[in-house]
Formats: C-alpha cells, sequence, structure tokens
C-alpha cells in the first residue's frame, strides 16, 4: 500500500493516504488535545478542540476528520492555533461545575487533563453558571448534566454500535442535554459503554462512586469470567480490593458488557466465606485446612470408584485438568461440568474471529438469547446488521438482538428447534405456528446467511443437524455454549454423560460421594427436585465454592474457593483461543483454587495424580429430539434475565439490583385473557407449586407463551422444571 | 417480529395521512418530521404516548424520536391552549414595536410568555423570524399568519377567536 | 438597472397559483423546450453562461456547483431550499404562495439537468399555508401530465415531494437540511465530502435556493448569454430583495443586480418614514454586518460592491433602522435570535453564542462593564471560523459590526445604564 508523507510539527511520518491527521500525529509523537474523538466511535468533529493550522488552509481544520494529502505540512502549537484551543478550553469550562474533588472522573478527567496542559488560568466569565441536578439512572449510573460537554460520544455509542437504545440527545443549543426519555432506570446490557466513553465526569458508575481514587489503584490485565467472549479487562486494584474494571485492550470488541463492569464486587463481598468448614450434625464449622484435606482423603478412599464430580464451566483450564486427574486417580468416570443440564459438547464450528461475522452478507441466528449468553456478540451482530449485513433471528426468546434484527420470528418455545429445521429443509409447515411471509423473508437471510450462529437453547440434535447442513451448504458457523470455558472443560475431558445423569447415579446409590466445584446446583440445574433427591442420598459430598450455596448446605466439607481475580489460568474463548487470567488478588486465609485443594488432598492421601492430557470428545453424545411438552396451561421457557446472569450475580449490589424482583414475560393475547397488566402480581402454578412473579407484556410473545425469570435469590423456580428449561404452567392474576 | 401498532391511538384520517407520507419517500424515516406534524394536527401535543406511538411506526426507539422531535421548535411536546399565539419578535418585527404587541396579549389575557390561560384557550409565546418582516409586526396563531399588528387589530383578532 | 420583473411577473395576476393561469403565460413550456430540445448537459452549459449564483445567501455560482454532480449511475437527488429563515428574508415566500408552479417548472428543469429522477421541496415548518399551495401546484402539475412518471410524454420521470420543516434555522445550511429531510436532528455535517458526492442518503444532491431554481426557466427560454447580459461583470441576472423596517413601503422587490442601494431605499421603497433619519442598514439578512447610513452612499446591490462596503449582498434582506433604533438592543436580540437557533454541536457556536447573550443581557440591564466590549471581541475571535458551520459566523456579523460602529451607543448603555435613544 502506498503511504504518503505528513510533516507536523516539523516530524516527517509516512502514513496511510486514509489517515487523518489526528492519526498522523499520533505516529508523529505529537499530542492533539480532543474531547470527542474516540478511536471505535465515527468521527464527529465536534468539539474542535483538535484544531490545527494546515499550510495552505485559510481556517483551522479538525485534525479528527480532516484527512492527510502528501505533503501536507500542520501546526498544532502556533500561536492562531493556542489561541482555539484556550478558546475552547474557556468555552467548556463556562458552565462546568469545577466540583473535581468529588468527581469520580477526577485522574482520568480530559477536561482536567488538556485544561492542565492547554488552558489559560484565569477565565473572563463572570455570568451566572447554569447547572442541572444530578440524575440516578437506577443502579448502574449517575448522570451529571453539569458536567457535560456535549461531546456526544454516549449518544454515538447508543447510535452507532447499539443501534439505538434509551440513551440520546434531547432539545438543542447550549441547553441540549443527554440522557434517557421517560425513564427512570437506564440498564441495557452495554451502560458499561456509556461511562467508559464519557471523557469527563458526567456518567459515572454508581459501582464506583466515591469509593476511591484512579491513581490509586494498580491495574493488571486479565479477562472476564462471564461469557465465552473472554474479553479483556483491565482490574483495578487497591490494598488488595478489587475496585474497577476497565477494557483498555479492545478485545475481541472495543466494548464491554454490564456483566464485566458492574458485576465483579462479589470478589469483595463480606459474606464470602474464607475459612474452611466441616459438618458437625446439623452446623457447619470451622475447622484447619490440613484437618480437612486430610479427612477428606482418608474418606475418599473409601468410595474409590463411586465418586461423581459436577464443575462449572467458569473454572479454568488447569483446574479442569486437576479435577479430571483426581476422578482419574480415584477411578471415576463420571465427571461432567454441563451444570445447566445442557446435553450437548461444544462443537468446532468453523467461525475463528467475529470479522467472519461482521464482514458477512447475512447471518442467521438459533435458538438462544445471544445479548444475554454472549452481549459481545450481540453487539457486534447488532453493529454488523447497521453495516449492511442482515440478520435473521429465530428464538422464542430475544432480549437484545432480535428488536435489532433485519427480521425476528419468534415460534412457540416447544415449536423453536422445528422451525430452525423447517428453515433448514427450505418449507414452510403450518404445525410451526408461525406468520408464513415472515418465515418465507427469514428464509431468504437463511439462505442467504454466510454465518450460522446456533445459540445455548439449542440440544445436540439440532446443533449436529446445524452442523452437517452448514458443512453442506458451504456456510460457517459459530456454536455458542453455557458457561465461560465451556471449550477448555471439552478439552480437559471432564464430560461423561451429562450433571443429570451424576445426579440420577447419585440418587440410585451408583455414586456414593460427590465433589462439586463452584457451582449451585440448586440454582442451575433444571430439576431441583432430582438435585434435591441426589444431595439428600449422597454418603459424603465435598463443596468448593465462594459462598456458601445452598448446595454447599449439604456438603460434609466446605472449600473456599479462589474468585476469576485471584488465581491465574487459562480459559478458551468461543472461538478456541487461549485466553490468560491473572491474579491480582491474594486470597486471604483459606481461599485456594481447585488445582491447590486438589494437590492438598491427594498430598495428605498419597494418592498420585496421573498426568492427564488434553482429550478430544469421544463420548457419543445422546441425540435425541426433545420430548413433547405435556400438561395444562402456558408454554414456559424459564431463563436468567441478564442482570442474573453473571457469576454469583447475587452478590453483584447493583448489578442485581436491576432485576430486582422476578418477572413472567406475556403475550399481549394471554395478558388479556388474564386480565393482567404490565406490574401486575401473577401467580405462576405447576404440579402443586406456587411462584408469585411480577407481569411483564411483550407482543412479540407468541399466544401460548410465557417466560419465567429464574437466578434469584431464595426464589428456587428451578422446583418447577423436569430437566429441561422449558415446562408448562397455569397463571392467575394474584 | 411482531409489532402492535393500535391504529385507534389517531382518526382514520390521520391513519391515512400517516400512510400516505410514509409512501412517500425513497427511505421511510424522512417522513418523521411529517409524521410528527400530523399526529401533532390531530391532538395538540405531542406526549409521550404519541411519541411512542409514531416511534413504534418507524422502529425507532422512543428517545430516538424524542430527540428529533425536541430539537425543533414547532412540536409541542407539553399542551398547549387551544390557540397557540406565536408573535414574531425578531429584528424586524422588534423595530416595528413587536414587544408591544406581546405586552398588550400579556395583559389582556392575564398571562406572561409562555403561559397558557387557566380555561386552556390561549398560550402566549415568542418565536424567531417568520417571514413576515415587510408587514411587521406579525404572529401565528395555530397556522394562521396575522401582519401589521397594532393593539386595536390584536383584539379584534383575539375577540374573534371562539 | 432598477426594477425588472421576471420571477415577480405572476404574482399579482388574479388566481397567480393556478395552473391555467400559469400556463397562459407560457408556462411549463421552458420544460418542455428542456426535455425535448437539450440535452441536460446543454442546460448546466447554459446556467454556468447564465453567471447564475445561489439567492440563498452564499452566492456559489450555480452552474459550477451542478457541475460536481458525479457522473454515475447511482441515484441523483435535487432539493429546493424553500427553508428561508434568515431574519429580513421574505422573498421566496411569495414565489411560493403566488408562483407556485413557476419554482415547480425551475425544478424538474434543473432536476434533468443533473439526472435526478427525484427532488423534494424543504419548506419551513411555518410556511403551511406555502406548502399547501406547493402540494396542490404538486398534485395539479401530477394530474396535467407535467411532473411525474413521464414528464410531458418525454420519458423522463420527476417526482416532487413537498417536505416540511419544523422550526429550526439552522435546517436552511444544506447539510442539516438533508439531515433534516432524512428524518433527523438538523445537526450540519462535517464536510467533505459535499452534497454534491455524499448527499442525500449518501447519494449526489444538489440543494438550490427558490428563487435560484424559480430564475432557471428563464435561462433556459432566453439563454444564458440574454441573463448574463443583465446585471454587472460579475453579479448577474435579477434578484428578489425582501425590504424591510422603518421604510415607507416594506416588501418584496426584484431588481437587475448593480442597482444602487439608495434607489431601492428611497425611491423603490419610498425612503424613511416621516420624521425620522435613517440610522443603519444590514443589507443582506440577519448575518451580515451592519453599515452606517454614510456608508451606503454610492453602494450597489450586488455581491462584490457590498463585500467591498465591508458587509454582503447574502440573501437580499435589506433592514433599514432609522435613529428611534437602539443598536444594542437590536445586537442584543439578534444574539438571541443565533443562541437559541444553534444546534448546539460544536463548542465554539453552542457556548459562545449562549456567553455573548449572558453578556449583552447585563449590558442591557444596566450592569455592563467597559471591558465586556473587548470580552465580546475576543469571543468572536475564538469563534470566528473555527465553528463547525457557517451559523457561528453568522452569529458575529451584526454583534462585531454593531459594536464596531456603533461602540459609543454600547459605551454610553455601560456608562449610564440607559439607553441614548430610550429603546
Amino acid at each position: 500500500m502506498s503511504t504518503v508523507k505528513v510533516t507536523i510539527d516539523g516530524i516527517t511520518v509516512e502514513v496511510s493516504p486514509a489517515a487523518t491527521v489526528l492519526e498522523a500525529a499520533k505516529v508523529a509523537g505529537v499530542d492533539i488535545p480532543y474531547f470527542c474523538y474516540h478511536p471505535h466511535l465515527k468521527p464527529a468533529g465536534l468539539c474542535r478542540m483538535c484544531l490545527v493550522e494546515i499550510e495552505g488552509m485559510p481556517k483551522l481544520a479538525p485534525a479528527c476528520v480532516t484527512q492527510v494529502r502528501d505533503g501536507m505540512v500542520v501546526y498544532t502549537k502556533s500561536d492562531k492555533v493556542r489561541k482555539a484551543q484556550e478558546g475552547v478550553i474557556e468555552f467548556q469550562l463556562l458552565h462546568h461545575p469545577l466540583d473535581c474533588p468529588i468527581c469520580d472522573q477526577a485522574g482520568e478527567c480530559a477536561l482536567q487533563d488538556i485544561t492542565f496542559r492547554y488552558g489559560k488560568a484565569t477565565s473572563r466569565f463572570i455570568e451566572e453558571k447554569e447547572l442541572y441536578p444530578t440524575k440516578f439512572y437506577g443502579p448502574l449510573i449517575v448522570h451529571e448534566q453539569s458536567r457535560c460537554i456535549l461531546c456526544k460520544r454516549c449518544v454515538r455509542f447508543s447510535t452507532e454500535v447499539m443501534g439505538g437504545a434509551d440513551w440520546n440527545v434531547y432539545w438543542r443549543a447550549a441547553h441540549s442535554i443527554i440522557g434517557a426519555y421517560e425513564k427512570d432506570v437506564v440498564a441495557n446490557y452495554f451502560t458499561a459503554n456509556l461511562v467508559e466513553v464519557c471523557p469527563v465526569g458526567a456518567i459515572t458508575s454508581r459501582l464506583y462512586r466515591y469509593k476511591t481514587r484512579i491513581w490509586k489503584l494498580e491495574f493488571s490485565e486479565s479477562v472476564c469470567p462471564n461469557c465465552e467472549l473472554a474479553c479483556s479487562v483491565d482490574l483495578g486494584v487497591r490494598e488488595n480490593r478489587l475496585y474497577k474494571v476497565k477494557h483498555n485492550n479492545p478485545h475481541p470488541t472495543p466494548w464491554m458488557c454490564d456483566k464485566a463492569y458492574f458485576a465483579f464486587d462479589y470478589v469483595n463481598h463480606s459474606e464470602r466465606i474464607v475459612w474452611t468448614l466441616k459438618r458437625e450434625g446439623d452446623k457447619m464449622v470451622s475447622v484447619s485446612s490440613s484437618d480437612a484435606v486430610s479427612e477428606i482423603a482418608s474418606r475418599l478412599s473409601e468410595y474409590r470408584g463411586k465418586i461423581g464430580f459436577v464443575v462449572d464451566a467458569s473454572v479454568s483450564f488447569e483446574d479442569a485438568l486437576k479435577v479430571r486427574a483426581l476422578a482419574e486417580a480415584l477411578e471415576c468416570r463420571d465427571c461432567d461440568y454441563r451444570v445447566y443440564g445442557e446435553d450437548y459438547l461444544p462443537l468446532e464450528g468453523s467461525v475463528k474471529s467475529l470479522s467472519d461475522i461482521e464482514s458477512a452478507r447475512a447471518v442467521a441466528v438459533f435458538c438462544g438469547d445471544v445479548g444475554i449468553s454472549h452481549p459481545v456478540l450481540a453487539l457486534s451482530m447488532a453493529k454488523a446488521k447497521m453495516a449492511g449485513t442482515k440478520v435473521a433471528v429465530v428464538s422464542s426468546f430475544d432480549t437484545y438482538l432480535g428488536e435489532r434484527a433485519t427480521e425476528y420470528i419468534v415460534p412457540l418455545p416447544s415449536k423453536e428447534a422445528d422451525c430452525v429445521e423447517a428453515l433448514l429443509d427450505g418449507s414452510y409447515r403450518d404445525d410451526l405456528g408461525v406468520d408464513k411471509s415472515e418465515f418465507e423473508r427469514v428464509l431468504e437471510i437463511v439462505k442467504e446467511a454466510e454465518v450460522f450462529v446456533v445459540g445455548t437453547r439449542a440440544d445436540a440434535y439440532l446443533r449436529n443437524r446445524i452442523k452437517g447442513f452448514a458443512e453442506g451448504a458451504g456456510k460457517k458457523v459459530l456454536f455458542l455454549n453455557t458457561g465461560s470455558n465451556a471449550l477448555g472443560m471439552c478439552r480437559a475431558g471432564l464430560f461423561s454423560e451429562g450433571v443429570g445423569n451424576i445426579l440420577e447415579k447419585v440418587k440410585a446409590g451408583e455414586l456414593k460421594a460427590l465433589f462439586v466445584f463452584n457451582a449451585d446446583l440448586f440454582n442451575t440445574y433444571p430439576n431441583r427436585e432430582l438435585v434435591k433427591e441426589a444431595l439428600e442420598s449422597v454418603e459424603f459430598m465435598v463443596v468448593s465454592d465462594v459462598f456458601f450455596t445452598d448446595t454447599a448446605s449439604y456438603a460434609d466439607f466446605f472449600l473456599p474457593a479462589t474468585t476469576f481475580a485471584e488465581a491465574d489460568g487459562t480459559v478458551f474463548d468461543l472461538f478456541g483461543n487461549e485466553r490468560k487470567r491473572k491474579r491480582v488478588v491474594v486470597p486471604t486465609e483459606d481461599v485456594k483454587d481447585i488445582s491447590a485443594w486438589i494437590e492438598l488432598i491427594a498430598d495428605a492421601g498419597e494418592i498420585s495424580l496421573p498426568d492427564v492430557q488434553e482429550k478430544e470428545p469421544s463420548v457419543a453424545v445422546v441425540e435425541k429430539k426433545a420430548e413433547p411438552l405435556d400438561g395444562k396451561g402456558l408454554e414456559a421457557l424459564v431463563v436468567f434475565p441478564f442482570y442474573r446472569s453473571a457469576l454469583y450475580s447475587n452478590w453483584c449490589s447493583k448489578f442485581s439490583e436491576v432485576s430486582s424482583s422476578p418477572v413472567v414475560h406475556l403475550s399481549l393475547e394471554d395478558a388479556s385473557r388474564l386480565g393482567v397488566s404490565k406490574g401486575d402480581k401473577v401467580v405462576v402454578e405447576s404440579s402443586g407449586l406456587k411462584f408469585e412473579f411480577e407481569a411483564a407484556l411483550e407482543e412479540f410473545l407468541p399466544e401460548g407463551a410465557c417466560v419465567l425469570e429464574a437466578g434469584f435469590d431464595r426464589f428456587p423456580v428451578t422446583a418447577l422444571l423436569k430437566g429441561s428449561w422449558l415446562t408448562k404452567v397455569e397463571i392467575k392474576k394474584a | 417480529m411482531r409489532v402492535v401498532i393500535d391504529r385507534s391511538f389517531v382518526s382514520d384520517k390521520t391513519w391515512e395521512r400517516i400512510e400516505k407520507v410514509m409512501s412517500r419517500y425513497p427511505e421511510k424515516r424522512s417522513a418523521l418530521l411529517q409524521v410528527l406534524h400530523i399526529v401533532q394536527d390531530e391532538k395538540g401535543s405531542l406526549d409521550f404516548e404519541a411519541i411512542k406511538f409514531i416511534a413504534k411506526l418507524f422502529r425507532l426507539p422512543p428517545a430516538e424520536v424524542y430527540s428529533v422531535a425536541s430539537f425543533y421548535t414547532m412540536y409541542n411536546l407539553k399542551p398547549v391552549g387551544k390557540y397557540l399565539i406565536q408573535v414574531c419578535t425578531n429584528i424586524s418585527c422588534l423595530i416595528n414595536e413587536a414587544e408591544k404587541i406581546v405586552e398588550h396579549i400579556e395583559k389582556k389575557l392575564g398571562i406572561k410568555v409562555g403561559e397558557t390561560t387557566p380555561d386552556g384557550k390561549f398560550t402566549l409565546i415568542t418565536v424567531e423570524c417568520l417571514g413576515s418582516c415587510g408587514k411587521a409586526p406579525a404572529m401565528m396563531i395555530n397556522k394562521d399568519y396575522y401582519e401589521n399588528l397594532t393593539p386595536e387589530k390584536v383584539d379584534q383578532i383575539l375577540d374573534s377567536l371562539s | 438597472m432598477g426594477e425588472m420583473k421576471l420571477l415577480l411577473a405572476n404574482v399579482d395576476k388574479p388566481d397567480s397559483e393556478k395552473l391555467e393561469t400559469f400556463r397562459a403565460a407560457g408556462g411549463y413550456e421552458r420544460l418542455r423546450k428542456a426535455l425535448f430540445e437539450m440535452k441536460p448537459e446543454e442546460i448546466v452549459e447554459e446556467v454556468k453562461k447564465s453567471g447564475l449564483r445561489g439567492r440563498g445567501g452564499a452566492g456559489f455560482p450555480t452552474g459550477i456547483k451542478w457541475g460536481f454532480i458525479p457522473k454515475t449511475d447511482e441515484p441523483k437527488y435535487l432539493v429546493c431550499n424553500a427553508d428561508e429563515g434568515e431574519p429580513g428574508t421574505f422573498k421566496d415566500r411569495v414565489i411560493i404562495e403566488k408562483d407556485p408552479h413557476l419554482l415547480l417548472e425551475g425544478i424538474a428543469i434543473s432536476a434533468y439537468a443533473i439526472g435526478a429522477h427525484e427532488a423534494f421541496i424543504y419548506i419551513r415548518g411555518e410556511y403551511e399555508y406555502g406548502a399547501q399551495v406547493l402540494e396542490k401546484a404538486v398534485e395539479e402539475a401530477e394530474a396535467a401530465g407535467i411532473i411525474g412518471k413521464n414528464a410531458l410524454g418525454s420519458g423522463y420521470d420527476i417526482k416532487i415531494t413537498v417536505h416540511r420543516g419544523a422550526g429550526a434555522y439552522v435546517c436552511g445550511e444544506e447539510t442539516a437540511l438533508l439531515n433534516s429531510l432524512e428524518g433527523r436532528r438538523g445537526h450540519p455535517r462535517i464536510r467533505p465530502p459535499f452534497p454534491a458526492s455524499k448527499g442525500l442518503y449518501q447519494h449526489p444532491t444538489i440543494i438550490n435556493n427558490v428563487e435560484t431554481l424559480a430564475s432557471v426557466p428563464f435561462i433556459v427560454d432566453k439563454g444564458g448569454d440574454w441573463y448574463a447580459s443583465l446585471g454587472t461583470e460579475k453579479s448577474k441576472g435579477t434578484k428578489l430583495f425582501s425590504i424591510s423596517g422603518h421604510v415607507k413601503k416594506p416588501g418584496v422587490y426584484e431588481l437587475v443586480l448593480g442597482t444602487p442601494f439608495e434607489e431601492l431605499l428611497y425611491d423603490i421603497a419610498g425612503g424613511i418614514r416621516e420624521g425620522h433619519k435613517l440610522k443603519a442598514v444590514i443589507p443582506g439578512g440577519s448575518s451580515t454586518p451592519m453599515l452606517r447610513a454614510e456608508e451606503i452612499a454610492g453602494v450597489l446591490l450586488d455581491y462584490e460592491s457590498l463585500q467591498a462596503a465591508g458587509s454582503m449582498l447574502g440573501s437580499g434582506a435589506v433592514i433599514v433602522m432609522d435613529d428611534s433604533t437602539c443598536i444594542v438592543k437590536a445586537v442584543y436580540r439578534m444574539a438571541k435570535f443565533y443562541e437559541h437557533e444553534s444546534c448546539g454541536q460544536c463548542t465554539p457556536c453552542r457556548e459562545g453564542t449562549r456567553w455573548i447573550v449572558q453578556i449583552l443581557t447585563r449590558i442591557m440591564k444596566g450592569q455592563g462593564r467597559m471591558e465586556d466590549l473587548d470580552v465580546l471581541l475576543d469571543i468572536s475571535e475564538i469563534m470566528g471560523g473555527n465553528c463547525l458551520c457557517p451559523l457561528g459566523d453568522a452569529a458575529l456579523g451584526p454583534l462585531v459590526s454593531g459594536i464596531k460602529k456603533f461602540r459609543d451607543e454600547f459605551e454610553y448603555h455601560i456608562k449610564h445604564g440607559t439607553c441614548p435613544v430610550g429603546g
């Protein structure tokens, strides 16, 4: 590629002819100040802070939007430029409250930094400042219009990246204000980015509010533990406490979701159990970790060959290998990570990076709610759609991508897989219960699609069907899994015939002992009755976790576990890339990672751990089409809402406050038949169990379908389920 | 994705106007300003319900529609009286004593600029140049122009409105 | 020189807005000539020869602007800028309300010339009556087969849509107008790219003022050379002047460019009202620098003469102020206008216009300080040329000329806390 030569303040650099003056200046090492420019948003040229003088041009030019020309000569420190810079800073400060001492942005504030470097020490402004009241937009963010410099980065993020959201600019001129419209809570899965793109303290995080100072934090790069995107995060620690998560390395995208940004405070939670506990009758008492591991080791010898191992898919690859080593050493085969009852293992897809999706002409997304399971992937697809990619979503319930897609077809949950199959077959069927013309439009996109994205609700049967079809049709596929390290679990060989199978074996007495790592099965497994029966009948159980969960209350020993911030470890992202977690907080007291506990147990029991290797999935996956639903009432899909879907959500104060009470989503028809309005309390009943939900009305839901939210503390909705996340329920107005 | 639009939110005539204007442009969104006008013609002002209704027609977030609507001064985002009196006070009217006209109306109706009479009949605002500079001072009441105003003429005009 | 009625030839006729009136006077024959006897590039050539310059205020040569349209297959659009909002300007309203078909004919010819099949008339929201007149005219012309599919049987399609704005002066700026026409906030766009390459829906677009487009039929009819024979060396043809303020006969007059300012003021518009003397004029709409009474002597109404006199022809809106006018108040009122109409995107315009108003408000209240005048001039230096669109510069016209030419009056306000003329 040819380059052009540009001279900036006497420094000549060669850059791409498509570069802007601002980009060229970065290459030359010349600092040009700016407010509204953001490397990952379209340049806007609004703030006028980056004005520079260019030879041959009568007026100053904004460096962020001015393209370079060969031989261009640029001055960034001439008198004319200085006067404009001082002027823009003076203008920005006219009505700024200068409340830096109580502003959380202080120390990383562009206005503060640029004023120091480029501003005048004095102001000629003697008029009244026009100030606005502070606005709290729910638990996540605070908005201070008075501090806003109207760079519109937040609005540009909302429109350019999110494809339209509840955040915008209103009115005009000096009275322009930013905010939500007719909404008291702003929590749109990507709220974090509003805070992060704001160059001043106009939008700040309530989680970080008045907690510490940015310059007191030491940042280290790690990866977010919440999904398979494994986004880069920078963890800010002060005095061994995690205060802030930032996103300095734009991998895999420049953006982060609210799980990464707002759902980490469980690491510092006061309810964390940091001591080793042992059951004594009805009570758990603290014991020394060495006594505990000795006792565990001696009990294990009793159960050789009869121990089940259940591990949450968020643990590291190294830990997973260690669990398998222990299992092999004890001649046990029953180990599995699929704590949400999935019947599928990760299938290797052919999509190798997000750019495969972003550059596709068309994409079809099946069976899931990608905005919740893989938020940043949904964001990328919404962005691609705006850039011209056609996106079709086939999902019984989608809360983000559907409304932003080119087409979004919503079958009844029981028909979701059938609908996908019919699309693969290329023919409409009356029994699908979806609109024919809509189906045809989706079909066109499915045919044109270069990429299929298969969501977490698709079962093993459907996955293989899609894989076969896509291979035949020369399309790429991306299979999504629940948990942030399903690929790592699978590589570590940590799978057998599913967690359900282990629980059944425990219940039947075939397995006598159980290890559960970082999973609260009462919350995750879609059959609470089975979990309860299994845990009641197990003879010996060790639970290692961060909090004392319902599952832990059945344990004979509780081993305090590390969080993602307290242990180094490897995970594999959805494309199969290796990603490294970093220990940034030193574990306190007895807290140890799984590998350390297992090694201690092995040492204590003189168990020699084999050197296990990665293994390819070799267990035949049982593929069967889902059983037809029976029972009366509405089809009910049980889902974790976004703000209850992060690791340890219930211990994330601000994050979980967004979803403060469980909601049932109803179709307009059913709501009208039941006489239910938005916000009403309704009773959801099935096989004698009753739960009270708050009603929400969704016009896109078909009649006969409802969606129940799970993941709430002391609200065991999984009791309604019998192994699948879909059931039938009766609903009444409370 | 099913989008349920409640056509009964507007009259049949308004709905017809909306459909006509929305089919007139190469890109649907271009009709947004016109649809805002049309709905306001029927409702008098654009409240949250109206904005939501329009947002749905265009498949835009309500915040986006409100962002657009609030940029322009002619959309009444708060209720106004039956008669919206808009007096031009810009330069050509100013030097032809528009301020006296404003004062006269304030006194006559017992309200200040920006206010509505308690019976909901009149709202008084001042506006920028109406393009009646040759017949200054001028005002609009709802959509009608009144020019070469004098206090006496204003009395006649206001008295004639029921 | 003096008055000459081309554009205003029909406006005083009864039922002037009707199709039959227009046709009786030879209307749409120029369109027929264009469609059947001329190639698009020939029309562009005639317009170039005519020397016609944009009548909205900027004065850019129309034929040259049309020449920027790329010769590609993508859709092209013509937009008629009828967002007449510059205070003091009311000339386009006359054509819109009284001779809408002349405008439609001009649009249709121009659309053909640039290869556009779709044209929009962006009319300011307040001109609802004008919009109705235009819509009716479009319906009449479509029904008569003059425009629409297969215009006049030529095989060329020309669809014209009337689009109402909704109260935003800045939409007169062509890229803000495009955003508004796309259903967005009226924010001016960064240039480049220019509308001729990426305009409406990112396609090549020409935006011309009402008066500009209404002049095109005459150029097609009588030729570019004929049109260029009117006026001065660089200011060709006729121009509409809106004259308002303290004259006896305010109104819209069509003059050959180069007519003496004093002829318009004293002969055509009847002179200053009885008992008063001329104090100042704003010659081209509120954004053009004002001239003191003595400065207009010998000045001609054309682009170059007014520039030489330190102001601009602008939109041809002449605002006449006699000795009863308080210049401080007039400047304050115009400053309020620009503050109100700033789109708020870029810092200098948004913050500068507000600060200017805050300072002038204080001076008007009798709480001014002498140094305020220098601060105001310095604010104008920071704003000048540094804003995203021309609105910021427009705001400075009355302010800077007001302070520079009537500094004594500002100082009086500051010293005495009152107005010397009782304004």
